[in-house]
């Protein structure tokens, strides 16, 4: 699975496998020697996959069994053959792979397979499967693209400001409050103009509720490297469909995400930051494809803002 | 393919992982049947004319000491694939059998 995460996200993803033989299985030890062996023929990874595709072949065979099956499989794989029988037991392996185990086994690791990502422990017993792991992906390929310092104060609050955000269902147009928010409409035409919302889906559409962006990760959980805290108008309200309103978790995590409320929401009242409404393409927004990030994985592709461009009067 | 302590997890593995460095960000859906009254209303607002506060964070995690001579980064001894320079390095402790 790794391997292929690896192989769909080439420059964002490296991969390092060590070897943990589970001392219960009989097994185990003789299968890392293969890979290292091959590995010593620049094969390691074509035996590494090939162990795990064909698992249920060999793991009922006697040891003599499996290492002539091992053998077979060296020469269809185009090994030289006499060395990878020689290297199989030789002592330089057999102590790499038992090394790798007693390493494993110091460290405590639970069982197979255990991960890190960056590090830090993955934990165990999760599913180890694309759909936890491509979102830690996108979140950390983020990071390329996020800020270390806060956006500098680039808007004049005497002036109006529009956004146009231009989507494949539409454009919606978003008339800024620069008077009533001046920090999050400054927060937000900065980031236009950088480009971090350009590609960007609508990853969270609840029909009744709202429609949410803002996260080039798609994840929900992406920002700009940055939080900033709430201004809170009480005059503004979330009184109709329309309001912009700022994305938080929790008060004064402010980053790049946002919400378009698609009806009255008055439970967000001076909880979240409003900083502007739909002036134009409000059926846009309405026909956005509901997707629903707490409710599984099985979700259809958010629709995609192409583009955001700021127009300043 | 996971060996041994057979239970499943309700929670993702992504969440688990984010938990404490990151969450998503709400808002929350309101219940089903929506208070009449705004809960909102009792909470301090914050005067819109004082300057908003804003801090540099990461995603990075910090790895503890132990963690880190435990778990030892990719070495010259390890089996690698992909670019150093990845923004997300996998270690893979794992069993072919």
């Amino acid at each position: 699975m790794l391997a292929q995460l690896q192989a769909k996200y080439p420059n964002e993803v490296r991969l390092t496998f060590r070897h943990f033989p589970l001392p219960q299985h009989d097994k185990s030890l003789l299968a890392a020697q293969a890979a290292e062996a091959a590995g010593l023929q620049g094969k390691f990874w074509e035996m590494h996959d090939l162990l795990y595709a064909h698992q249920s072949d060999w793991e009922t065979l006697t040891a003599g069994q499996f290492e002539d099956w091992l053998k077979t499989q060296a020469a269809a794989a185009g090994l030289d053959t006499a060395r990878f029988e020689t290297d199989l037991h030789s002592d330089a392996i057999v102590n790499k792979v038992k090394q790798a185990q007693q390493n494993a086994l110091k460290a405590g690791i639970p069982g197979t397979p255990y991960l890190l990502v960056n590090g830090k422990p993955y934990p165990y017993g999760s599913p180890v499967d694309l759909i936890n792991l491509e979102p830690i992906v996108k979140l950390y390929a983020l990071t390329r693209r996020q800020f270390d310092t806060c956006p500098p104060m680039q808007i004049d609050v005497r002036k109006a400001y529009s956004a146009t955000l231009k989507t494949v269902k539409g454009d919606i147009v978003i008339q800024l409050f620069p008077g009533q928010a001046p920090t999050t409409v400054n927060n937000f035409v900065f980031l236009a103009r950088q480009g971090w919302f350009d590609g960007m889906t609508f990853h969270r559409v609840l029909p009744g509720f709202i429609a949410q962006t803002g996260d080039p990760s798609g994840t929900g959980y992406g920002s700009p490297g940055y939080y900033f805290s709430n201004e809170i108008d009480p005059a503004l309200k979330f009184d109709a469909p329309g309001v912009v309103g700022m994305a938080n978790s929790g008060s004064d995590s402010n980053g790049s995400q946002f919400f378009i409320t698609l009806a009255a929401a008055p439970d967000l009242n001076g909880r979240y930051t409003i900083f502007g409404k739909v002036i134009q393409g409000m059926d846009v927004v309405q026909k956005l494809t509901p997707r629903d990030p707490s409710k599984g994985s099985d979700l259809p592709p958010g629709d995609k803002v192409l583009s955001v461009t700021i127009e300043e009067k | 393919m996971r060996k041994t302590l057979p239970f499943s997890l309700l929670l993702t593995g992504l969440a688990l992982f984010l938990a404490g460095c990151a969450s998503a960000a709400t808002p929350a859906q309101a219940t089903a049947t929506p208070s009449p009254t705004p809960a909102s209303a009792a909470s301090t607002p914050t005067p819109a004319a004082a300057a908003a506060h804003c801090t540099v964070t990461s995603l990075e995690a910090t790895v503890e000491p132990t963690t880190a001579s435990l778990f030892p980064p990719p070495g010259a001894s390890d089996w690698t694939a992909g670019p150093a320079s990845a923004p997300v390095t996998f270690i893979e402790y794992g069993d072919f059998m």
